[in-house]
């Protein structure tokens, strides 16, 4: 078996592992109580696939292998009293008292340590029941005190305790406009910095482009929280698909790692959606293979603003489930190619990757999403994600030039030199993308 | 948990709280959130269906959270450090200076160097110069302010070639093409970082292209965009 384990970590990240869950859960045929809908006499996705994600009691139930961490009550105890309180095993529940107060210093030393035990021996119980754990895949906020101070301990932990495992991260990162809070600038460069060596492959997303793809695609006027999660939920479950369910063509989890990074710091592929259709919608769109690849390369589809136009291409790996034909695929990748919309980096092995998942995406009773047959999610190695670091260490350069709130956590007792090692290692980051973009020789560079 | 919306000028967010705050305990959570001190903090709050904003007193003992919706958070004192970095013009932004980065070990740079790739591929070199050679090949045929044609990105474009030459903005390896398109489909005015190489001409008429895909010739006319139009059919 090649066991996933999902760790939710902080308010945000506790929040979208309710929304994946939701809607894993109604994949594979599982009722809010863990048992299976009536009609099924096993889970929808085969006994590999399905058995990465969950597992299954003596008495029939079906529990997801998912830990739920956060420092303060108040979103744990709404999962503890939700339509999903018999889905988990208390165990799986974790959370303290006291709150990280959007501070990473509290999440990551003074709040986040005293819990961290706790965390790291239940991770460790239910690794223990796997026969051949795969790796960790995990959710949180870069912009938060909790997911990004106590994620990047834990992430830290299980690098130590873990090593070979495969880490990937769901993070959601401050979008360009609006801000959860001031320090947010601080907490992302901070946690990027010290999750930078211990997470195999990141995807960044960013709420304003969710915001706006709800409000522009899916004509929602006001999108709340809820919104934004059922939309990223449903990327994150294209993105899982092929590791859940039995298909023709399987994906491991290190194999968005070997296919996506090239080189261990460049491990932050943009990710892009299609379709995005509501329900008012469904019934003018064809959603042909061709159609759905093409959007991918909108801007309007991206979970990161950027400008994949203006960068080059490392990777690309195409990920499409639901009713697919292998030659529409390939020749939907033929057009792509020809448009030379993708400027490939020349000087090492890059190229497409395409994965196929015979099973359809599901939308969850309350989503705007219609019911499509076929959807696509587009995992790419750009170098125009360097957009979204400039943004954040202008925003940390502005504050830090005057050592704003910088007592916030140096009185939580993190060394100062912290700010600056961080902001260094961004700044390296940076630099990084700028080499991986030079040296191509791209006739069809323009300026 | 009531969720409201918290704006002040470093905050824009929706924001749980627990419903039984204090004011006090209110007034710290802002504070974490904006970074106003409680006692510089003007707080104004729309209740749910109301459409009027109202101050809030600081001094009243219960705050019904339940019934808020938005919660705007102003910073009366003008010196303090929310309002310094509104006010801050300066643009100042950490610099990492090339030796610095040549000197990381975890690098890209450092990685390209020990597996011999881009520039430091032996082969680099030759295929630079193998590019320079096609480049001066396809410019010999250019003439200079003449009508000319682009054909790349899977679209047409015409105007007149402006440029022919190096541009060190750009990078010291290539020869470039300016040129003037007869419709905004450029990427400036022509220039490039500052540096005016034709015109100036209108914004996005200008563009910078690599030689291989310009041909001039009185033939280029400029396209009536009514004449030929599939979509009109």
């Amino acid at each position: 078996m090649r066991e996933v384990i999902s760790i939710n970590v902080g308010q945000a990240g506790c929040q979208i592992g309710n929304a994946c869950w939701e809607l894993y859960s109604l994949e594979h045929g599982i009722r809010p109580d863990g048992y299976l809908q009536d009609g099924l006499d096993r889970p929808k996705g085969g006994e590999e696939g399905f058995s990465t994600f969950f597992y299954e009691t003596g008495a029939g139930k079906y529990v997801p292998r998912a830990i739920y961490v956060d420092l303060e009550p108040n979103v744990i105890d709404e999962v503890r009293n939700g339509d999903y309180k018999d889905f988990f095993h208390p165990e799986q529940l974790i959370n303290g008292k006291e709150d990280a107060a959007n501070n990473y210093a509290r999440g990551h030393y003074t709040v986040g340590t005293q819990i961290i035990d706790e965390v790291t021996d239940r991770i460790r119980r239910m690794a223990d029941q796997c026969d051949g754990l795969q790796g960790f895949l995990f959710t949180h906020s870069l912009g938060g005190g909790t997911g990004s101070g106590l994620g990047s301990l834990l992430l830290e932990q299980l690098a130590e305790n873990y090593g070979k495992k495969s880490k990937l991260e769901f993070a959601v990162y401050p979008a360009p406009q609006v801000s959860t809070s001031v320090v947010e600038p601080y907490n992302t460069v901070l946690s990027t910095h010290s999750t930078l060596e211990n997470s195999d492959c990141t995807f960044m997303l960013d709420n304003e482009a969710i915001y706006d793809m709800c409000t522009k695609r899916l004509g929602i006027a006001r999108p709340n929280f809820k919104h934004l999660n059922n939309l990223i939920a449903q990327v994150v479950s294209s993105v899982t698909a092929s590791l859940r369910f039995d298909g023709s063509l399987n994906v491991d989890l290190n194999e968005f790692q070997t296919n996506l990074v090239p080189y261990p710091r460049i491990h932050f592929p943009l990710v892009s959606y299609a379709p995005f259709v509501s329900k008012g919608r469904a019934n003018h769109e064809s959603n042909s293979v061709a159609e759905i690849t093409n959007s991918c390369f909108e801007p309007g589809n991206q979970m990161v603003k950027c400008n994949p136009a203006s960068g080059k291409y490392m990777a690309n790996c195409l990920l499409y489930r639901g009713d697919i034909v292998t030659r529409d695929v390939q020749s939907a990748v033929t057009q792509v190619k020809n448009k030379k919309v993708v400027q490939m980096v020349d000087w090492c092995p890059t190229g497409f990757k395409i994965g196929i998942c015979y099973e359809p995406p599901s939308v969850t009773p309350k989503s705007e999403l219609a019911d499509v047959t076929r959807a696509v999610c587009m995992l790419s190695n750009t170098t125009a994600i360097a957009d979204a670091w400039k943004r954040i260490d202008e925003k940390f350069d502005l504050m830090y030039n005057k050592r704003a709130f910088v007592h916030w956590y140096v009185g939580e007792g993190m060394e100062e030199g912290e700010f600056t090692e961080a902001r260094e290692d961004l700044a390296a980051l940076e630099r990084d993308y700028i080499e991986v973009g030079t040296d191509s020789f791209a006739d069809e560079e323009e300026y | 948990m009531s969720r409201i919306f918290i704006e002040s000028e470093f905050c824009l967010t929706w924001k749980e709280f627990p419903i039984n705050l204090s004011i006090d305990q209110l007034c710290d959570r802002l504070h974490n959130l904006t970074g106003i001190e409680p006692i510089d903090m003007q707080i104004q709050y729309k209740s749910k269906n109301k459409p009027q904003i109202t101050d809030l007193d600081k001094n009243i003992v219960d705050i019904d959270l339940t019934q808020i919706e938005k919660i705007i958070v102003i910073d009366i004192n003008e010196d303090s450090m929310v309002n310094q970095l509104k006010n801050s013009t300066e643009k100042q932004s950490f610099k990492l200076s090339e030796e610095d980065y040549r000197k990381k070990q975890d690098s890209v740079l450092q990685w390209k160097k020990d597996k011999k790739l881009g520039r430091f591929d032996p082969t680099y070199q030759e295929k630079l110069e193998k590019e320079r050679a096609s480049q001066q090949q396809c410019v010999t045929n250019l003439k200079l302010d003449q009508r000319c044609i682009v054909k790349n990105q899977g679209m047409e474009r015409r105007g007149w070639l402006r440029y022919i030459g190096e541009i060190p903005e750009i990078n010291h390896d290539d020869i470039w093409c300016g040129i003037e398109f007869d419709e905004p489909m450029g990427k400036n005015d022509g220039s490039i970082k500052g540096k005016q190489y034709f015109g100036p001409v209108a914004t996005n008429y200008g563009g910078f292209v690599k030689p291989v895909f310009v041909k001039t010739g009185p033939q280029y006319t400029p396209l009536d965009e009514f004449a030929s139009s599939d979509e009109e059919i």
